[in-house]
């Protein structure tokens, strides 16, 4: 009877090691290259937010899954998900590649549409250099006719608050153009006014107050945006 | 006083049975799990014949990655002439697997991606 149940635990104890077609030593070294796998995908911080949801969760999952198995002793199914995850891995850090590169495209896409973006919001380009200037009166900044009261002075204009959404987009993008505002008003109050309007916007869009030189004159009311190195490339 | 026994003992009994089934039914698990429990010929011929299909769309480029994807799919054709299902139906899995990071290494590699 003694003999029967050491044989029956001997059997029980070496019996994992004949099981199934994957040796434990091929299916050790998979589940190590599944876990450096694993490592070089966490470690691509450039592409980190542009790798797949499912596929790096995939990756990540069967890596433990084969980590599980290979410590059950059961090499099969350690080998099997170690491979896949290994292949998981990968395959995330190539759908990242191309996901940054299709982002990328699409962004100098976008910069090549400067000038109509620009145009659009009522800034003219000198020569082909990459400078660009609007000049914006009553009528385009608040919507009046008239000059008001420097302690009267309204809120932007509907169309004014879209132009500048416009373009603090381009500028957020291109953090080297220098921003210049010539306001002219009846008196350097109003004219300091009207630019402060204006460039609280931008701020609030998120554009820093540093960035932008305001310069107050007396003159017909209005003010004058100047973006000097614009890369419409 | 008897029947509110019976009820009390059976209410009790109830209780454990109902703990009893929570307790064996299989907790789910959010991760992907594919292997089967069991594989049949035909499950194993079925993921060959999807491998063989993803293979041939990728032809032979000389790549590792289809060097690996040719590798598993022979082995899991030999598993198959040999009478392991569940052998022959994880390497065709495993190559249908280097097939489609093949492609995506493809592509990448043409657009000088790294």
């Amino acid at each position: 009877m003694k003999k029967i149940l050491t044989a029956i635990v001997a059997l029980a104890v070496i019996a994992p090691a004949f099981a199934g077609v994957i040796k434990e030593s091929q299916a050790k070294r998979e589940v190590d290259d599944a876990i450096q796998a694993l490592a070089a995908m966490d470690a691509r911080q450039e592409i980190s937010t542009f790798l797949p949801q499912k596929e790096a969760y995939t990756a990540r999952t069967y890596c433990n899954k084969a980590r599980n198995f290979l410590s059950d002793s059961e090499y099969d199914k350690a080998s099997f998900y170690a491979v896949l995850s290994t292949n998981y891995s990968k395959i995330s850090v190539h759908k990242g590649l191309l996901a940054k590169a299709e982002k990328d495209k699409l962004e100098s896409a976008l910069a090549g549409a400067i000038v109509p973006r620009l145009k659009s919001v009522g800034f003219k380009r000198k020569g082909s250099t990459g400078t660009f200037a609007g000049t914006f009166d009553l009528k385009a900044i608040y919507a009046i006719k008239r000059r008001p009261q420097v302690d009267a002075i309204p809120a932007l204009g509907e169309e004014m608050v879209g132009r500048i959404g416009e373009l603090a987009g381009v500028l957020n993008a291109q953090k080297e153009v220098k921003i210049t505002f010539i306001a002219k008003g009846g008196s350097e109050d109003h004219a300091a006014k009207y630019a402060d309007s204006i460039k609280t916007a931008l701020i609030e869009k998120g554009i820093e107050a540093a960035r932008i030189e305001v310069q107050t004159k007396k003159g017909k009311d209005s003010v004058e945006i100047t973006l000097d190195n614009v890369n419409v490339k | 006083m008897r029947q509110q026994k019976i009820s009390l003992i059976v209410l009790v009994l109830s209780t454990i049975l109902f703990g009893i089934g929570c307790g064996s039914a299989k907790v789910a698990d959010d991760s992907p799990d594919i292997f089967p429990s069991s594989v049949e010929k035909a499950d194993a011929d079925a993921a060959i014949a999807d491998a063989q299909t993803a293979y041939n769309a990728l032809g032979e480029d000389g790549s590792a990655e289809t060097g690996k994807a040719k590798e598993f799919l022979d082995k899991a054709k030999e598993y198959a002439n040999d009478k392991e299902p569940e052998a022959a139906w994880a390497a065709a899995i495993k190559a249908k697997s280097f097939c489609a990071l093949s492609k995506l290494a493809r592509e990448t590699r043409s657009a000088g991606l790294k």
